[in-house]
């Protein structure tokens, strides 16, 4: 029994032993573009597939968040008006609206976690 | 499962384009234009060691609230062959450098001055592919300045077609119209220079299909570079942060820990404590 699989290697084992001759007779088009068909450029595709995973979490109702350990830090993107900036133990946190924030570096971009 | 894909994605071009060659030659005629002057395109970027472009970018309100990123910004792209990339991304009220010098990439927010440094080594290409896995995100115009972009770009497309031509600034370009799973593209291409001028990204998975946009400018192919240019200097005064990898950000089931830091108040004993309001 051929499975689709197998029916699909079979169709690219044809396909290649048509494009090889084809290139190697000059004839343009099959092999150049077996390598040359074209996108975007990565910043196109990276904000696709984030945009994708946004949507896909607020689809589901959850909070953008880091997660360790089962539970969730939610964060935020820009920190409230008239935060002030703390270092406690090394680390520098910055507080408002009495909560506190830690900065990371979330999918490229400065967030700021909340702090239990 | 995403190499599977792809396979299966590059025999359909194959299929397509190699039924296109035999049963009629105006489809292929216009593929095959467009991939010659992508390819050309892409042998020019590729033979230069260093590479040096302005573009400003602009997406519409609804990306960038979904992904967090500013509307417009400028961004200043300089890349040393193989594995040296330096981006600056300028926009109101937030720059951001972006750096990878071959063995580690660094992110700069010189605003907040704050850094995260991942060790990272290898190509241009292999530090996109590891940043895209890992944390989610990858460089600013990575792909179409990669070492490999018929590759790199190639893998993600479905199919490519010619656009005809059109004048930007007294000067003839190529149209080429791009379609990939998520967005398609249209890349308008210098016919003299064989450089990118505009770039015009839709995301057609999402509501209303909103756009992305590059404009390019100030090609400088070959300007010499040193390594030390691409060396991250923290500035003074800048803390280091954690770079958050990306399967931090989904909920853990319940045999997986994430690799996340968690965020924790620092007391004397060195334990996160809850401190009154």
């Amino acid at each position: 029994m051929i499975t689709t699989k197998g029916k699909r290697r079979k169709l690219l084992a044809l396909l290649l032993a048509v494009a090889e001759p084809c290139a190697a007779a000059g004839i343009t088009g099959v092999a150049v573009l077996l390598s040359s068909t074209v996108a975007a450029a990565q910043t196109a595709w990276g904000v696709s597939r984030r945009t994708a995973r946004r949507t896909s979490r607020r689809t589901v109702g959850r909070q953008e968040a880091i997660y360790h350990g089962g539970a969730a830090y939610p964060y935020i993107y820009s920190l409230p008006l008239g935060y002030r900036t703390v270092v406690v133990g090394g680390t520098t946190y910055y507080e408002a609206e009495g909560e506190r924030y830690e900065a990371k570096i979330v999918e490229g971009q400065t967030v700021y976690v909340q702090v239990p | 499962m995403t190499t599977k894909r792809n396979v299966a994605l590059v025999a359909t071009g194959v299929a397509i384009v190699a039924g296109a060659a035999f049963a009629s030659a105006a489809p292929a005629n216009g593929e095959r234009r467009a991939a010659e002057i992508f390819r050309g395109m892409a042998s020019k970027l590729t033979q230069s060691k260093t590479v040096q472009v302005d573009a400003e970018r602009q997406m519409d309100p609804v990306l960038a609230r979904q992904t967090g990123m500013p509307e417009r910004a400028s961004l200043d792209v300089a890349v040393m062959r193989p594995d040296l990339m330096r981006v600056r991304t300028v926009a109101a009220n937030d720059v951001r450098v972006l750096l990878a010098d071959g063995q580690k990439v660094t992110v700069l927010d010189e605003k907040m001055n704050l850094y995260a440094s991942v060790p990272l080594s290898g190509s241009i290409d292999d530090v996109s592919d590891a940043l895209e896995k890992r944390f989610g995100f990858a460089p600013p115009l990575g792909e179409l300045l990669s070492n490999d972009p018929q590759r790199s770009i190639g893998e993600r497309t479905r199919s490519m077609a010619y656009g005809g031509e059109t004048t930007i600034d007294g000067k003839r370009h190529h149209r080429l119209l791009l379609k990939g799973e998520r967005a398609d593209a249209e890349l308008t291409v210098s016919a003299e220079e064989q450089l990118p001028k505009l770039m015009v990204v839709t995301f057609k998975d999402t509501p209303g299909s909103p756009k992305l946009r590059f404009t390019f400018s100030g090609w400088r192919l070959g300007a010499p570079m040193e390594r030390s240019d691409f060396a991250f200097d923290p500035p003074k005064g800048a803390r280091q942060v954690e770079m958050v990898p990306v399967e931090a950000l989904e909920p853990p089931s319940a045999s997986q820990e994430p690799a996340a830091t968690p965020p924790a108040r620092q007391g004397n004993s060195g334990k996160p404590e809850r401190r009154g309001r």
